[in-house]
């Protein structure tokens, strides 16, 4: 393998950012990691209620200007500094890759960088220092999977048949593939999601299609027009994983999850199949929503209701309890409205 | 302690023709070889172009020669540690501890292949179908099976060129001159072993520029319909069947493309293998990372090094086709024996005689 140093990860002492489109995709998620870090990990976690989008999805679709972006950073940076932190903890992969496209740049260009923090004074009357490290939080879980690992209270293996689950991942494309040597194993075999998988007892497997891009694109979902490139994308991912009949897809980018979670069901309606054997679709977490699930949570307090592909055939493979009654219910206990079964996806 | 007119370092084809040339002019000669066996990089060859000369042999009659001669052969040993000595000559001891004195220093330390697994978008191994030119020949020798299943009659074979050539990923901006050829060459070899096979070459551009590598190359397009795609190979999976899933684009039609394939031969590049010693490592031209070393004068003096008494021969100069090392290493030889021929001329003892 060309990349053989990995990147250090801070142990502790972050500043947490969240993301975006995880909070409203998959809204059980970060809080379920917070809980993680805090409690099982006893780690020092910090948030500030006044941090905003990194502006990633704008960014990347031509909406904000590269100007407005590094001003946002900034100020990013300077609530870091105010929690008397030095290390970003970062939720979306996008934002990862961003908080790094934008430090690279400002060491290029450092009258870019001048002039960001002239735009900060000017605006907020804030300063900043560049954090020490940036870490993923899928890269926080990987340096704690034996200690996540130790904690749990299931494994990713068939109850019925004691053999490791066959898990597929699928690496966000901003977490590497910009930096190599930001991400866990480099860009083409990344280990930050394989190395969680068989830390937990499933088996990592390898398929032709795996550092293809999700389908998300940016720009591609975000106009309605080019949707079908989108989910055309999608399609080749998971016509390359069924032939190994995956148990489960792990992404550590909310909008990787989302769609190969969503288009599922898409696919289905107009191919009227599905990709796997059952016709129950592929279920797909995300790496906070597995070690939640390892670790013994409720899955609907994990938000699992809310993922597009049901999770209950993953669950049941496991052996993991839950209540069918209460998948529907909110926090008070209060039934919400049933969404309407698929005509494909089961 | 043994004397030598000349200590040769590294008995490839081009160490071991100065060695038989220095030797015919009645010099004293030894070659220092780090191998079991003399002959170096052509060992790892089934057959040479233009001709289809059996390496093995070519390294097997220089041998004989050699051995038939008063030259002496220490194999199995590397250079330790080299220094000049009083009266202009070096002192050169080897990792067993033995130590000789000699007047001159022939460096033929030759070349080595890029290491393909720091590509690891190729999959060199970490996909069994995927080797490069050194499984392929033992292939060639039946020295390993190929790896697809032995049923498959049509395998459908990629030959990637300049893989760590002209790359600036991997530090190497030199063209290794000898590729686009070899891979030629492997196409109708392989298209011969398998008749029905489809096999694609992915270049940058072909520089075939020796007599009758043009006319090779046209003879595996039109006698073996061996095919040629201007496009690198940008990624390497493998499928559920052990299969390679290759992505490539073909920059002249402008379009990416798709597919599977049974082997992918990876035309690795060629280094320098540097100065066979620390205190010589300054020798190392640091506007060539991939270590190759650069002579006092590349036109008017390419055999000789900076070092008075220090001469370099054959590749590892830069990349040479086996009749460039064999006339290289004569050339050395030439350059040498004028060399000593001068000091022998000189006063012996000179830095004394001035102190």
């Amino acid at each position: 393998m060309a990349i053989t140093k990995q990147k250090e990860i801070a142990k502790d002492n972050y500043f947490f950012v969240r993301s975006c489109i995880r909070q409203t995709f998959f809204p059980g998620a970060e809080q379920a990691l917070i809980n993680i870090l805090k409690s099982n990990l006893k780690l020092n976690i910090l948030e500030d209620v006044n941090h905003t989008s990194c502006t990633g999805i704008g960014f990347h679709t031509d909406i904000v200007p590269l100007e407005t972006t590094m001003a946002v950073i900034a100020r990013q940076f300077s609530l870091m500094n105010q929690s008397g932190c030095s290390n970003l903890l970062v939720s979306c992969v996008t934002s990862f890759g961003l908080y790094h496209e934008i430090i690279d740049l400002w060491h290029h260009h450092p009258e870019l960088e001048a002039k960001t923090r002239e735009v900060l004074w000017t605006a907020t009357r804030r300063e900043f220092t560049i954090p020490t490290s940036i870490a993923h939080t899928s890269d926080l879980l990987y340096l704690y999977r034996n200690e996540l690992a130790l904690q749990s209270l299931y494994q990713l293996v068939s109850i019925k048949t004691g053999k490791p689950l066959k898990v597929v991942d699928h690496i966000g494309c901003h977490y590497a593939k910009i930096f190599p040597k930001q991400g866990l194993g480099g860009s083409e075999f990344p280990v930050v999601l394989s190395g969680l998988i068989t830390s937990m007892g499933g088996e990592s497997i390898d398929y032709p299609e795996r550092r293809h891009c999700c389908g998300f694109g940016f720009r591609h979902y975000v106009l309605k027009e080019s949707r079908g490139y989108s989910m055309t994308n999608t399609k080749i991912k998971l016509e390359s994983m069924a032939p190994y009949n995956p148990d489960l897809i792990i992404a550590n980018c909310p909008g990787c999850a989302m769609f190969l979670d969503r288009w599922q069901y898409t696919l289905s309606e107009i191919e009227g199949k599905t990709y796997d054997k059952q016709g129950l679709g592929i279920p797909v977490l995300t790496h906070e929503e597995l070690a939640a699930l390892m670790l013994g949570i409720n899955p609907w307090d994990i938000g699992l209701q809310m993922h597009q592909v049901p999770v209950e055939s993953l669950l049941n493979k496991i052996g993991i309890s839950y209540s069918p009654v209460n998948k529907y219910k909110l926090t008070d206990s209060k039934p919400t409205t049933i969404p309407k079964k698929a005509s494909i996806l089961q | 302690m043994k004397t030598f007119d000349t200590i040769i370092i590294g008995g490839g084809i081009s160490g071991m023709t100065s060695a038989l040339a220095l030797t015919s002019l009645n010099k004293k000669v030894c070659i220092i070889e780090k191998e079991v066996n003399l002959g170096g990089n052509i060992n790892n060859w089934s057959s040479l172009f233009p001709g289809e000369i059996k390496a093995n042999q070519l390294a097997l009659d220089l041998t004989n020669k050699i051995l038939n001669t008063d030259i002496k052969v220490i194999t199995s040993q590397e250079v330790l540690e080299t220094a000049q000595t009083d009266n202009n000559g070096f002192f050169i001891k080897t990792t067993t501890g033995a130590c000789f004195e000699c007047q001159t220093v022939i460096v033929s330390t030759g070349y080595k292949l890029f290491d393909a697994s720091k590509k690891e978008e190729l999959g060199y191994t970490i996909y069994k179908p995927v080797i490069t030119p050194i499984e392929l020949e033992q292939m060639f020798k039946k020295s390993i099976s190929y790896p697809f299943k032995e049923k498959t009659q049509q395998p459908n074979i990629a030959i990637l060129h300049c893989v760590g050539s002209r790359d600036v990923q991997s530090s190497n901006l030199h063209c290794s001159k000898l590729c686009c050829m070899l891979a030629v060459k492997y196409a109708i070899k392989l298209k011969k072993e398998f008749p029905e096979a489809k096999i694609t070459n992915f270049y940058i551009d072909l520089r075939l520029f020796g007599i009758g590598y043009e006319a090779l190359y046209q003879e595996a397009q039109k006698e073996h319909q061996v095919s040629f795609i201007r496009g690198r190979i940008s990624e390497v999976a493998l499928n559920s069947d052990e299969t390679l899933r290759i992505k490539a684009e073909d920059t002249l039609l402008g379009l990416p493309l798709k597919g599977n394939f049974d082997l992918l031969v990876l035309m690795t590049g060629i280094e320098g293998n540097g100065f066979p010693t620390t205190q010589l490592k300054q020798a190392i031209n640091d506007a060539f990372p991939s270590k190759f070393l650069a002579s006092k004068n590349p036109i008017t003096e390419d055999n000789n090094y900076s070092t008075p008494g220090v001469f370099l021969a054959g590749s590892c100069k830069g990349q040479m086709t086996a009749s460039e090392a064999i006339s290289d290493g004569n050339s050395a030889a030439l350059q040498t024996f004028y060399y000593l021929k001068q000091q022998s001329l000189k006063p012996i003892n000179l830095h004394l005689n001035e102190a």
